[in-house]
């Protein structure tokens, strides 16, 4: 799991040396947009979805992480 | 059955932004604008006899939704609001089209005695339901 949410990060906000490292707080790239972008990459991959409050959470790998094995 | 309500554009100032659409001949409806606390943001609507109605948003603070697109792009676009008969089964079938929702139903202080909820595709950009 973590590679995959690795790989959408990396291809959502277009920085292929991100790590699991990242969050919304060090990222300059994470605004609002990629934001959004992103949550529809994850839902695709994992098939879920994901609930507004959940959304404004999800804004660190770590954040990610946890809320989609929440959701299996 | 979606119907177009209006545009919705996130501006720095309403006034500053009011003024290029008042020369259009748009009016400010009831003259004012208004703040809608439960979205953190103020609002005025400006309405045309034959041009489609624009909702300028501006912020309240550094929480306010449109803070992110303004600093970003400064005043511009911000989304398309369609009018729906029934905003839960509206919600449901644009679900299946892979649209999620950012804000779930609740009421608009702006449009009065209206829910109003927020969701976004990646080829569409964010758009506004407003039901009863």
């Amino acid at each position: 799991m973590d590679k995959k949410i690795l790989e959408i990060m990396q291809r959502v906000f277009q920085l292929p040396d991100l790590t699991v490292e990242c969050s919304q707080a060090n990222c300059e790239k994470w605004d609002s947009l990629h934001h959004l972008n992103l949550i529809v990459e994850l839902e695709d991959e994992f098939d879920t979805e994901f609930e507004p409050e959940e959304i404004a959470e999800m804004k660190s790998f770590e954040a990610i992480k946890s809320t989609i094995q929440s959701h299996m | 059955m979606m119907t177009f309500h209006h545009i919705g554009i996130a501006c720095e100032d309403i006034r500053s932004t009011a003024e290029h659409y008042e020369r259009m001949g748009y009016k400010m409806a009831g003259g004012v604008e208004t703040v809608d606390n439960q979205q953190n943001i103020r609002i005025a609507f400006l309405q045309h006899p034959s041009m489609p109605t624009i909702e300028l948003l501006a912020a309240i603070d550094d929480k306010s939704p449109v803070v992110d697109i303004l600093r970003k792009n400064g005043t511009t676009p911000y989304h398309i609001c369609y009018s729906v008969v029934n905003l839960e089964e509206t919600i449901k079938e644009l679900r299946k089209l892979r649209y999620i929702v950012v804000s779930k139903p609740k009421t608009a202080e702006a449009i009065t005695g209206s829910r109003v909820a927020f969701m976004y595709h990646k080829d569409v950009g964010l758009i506004e339901l407003v039901g009863k």
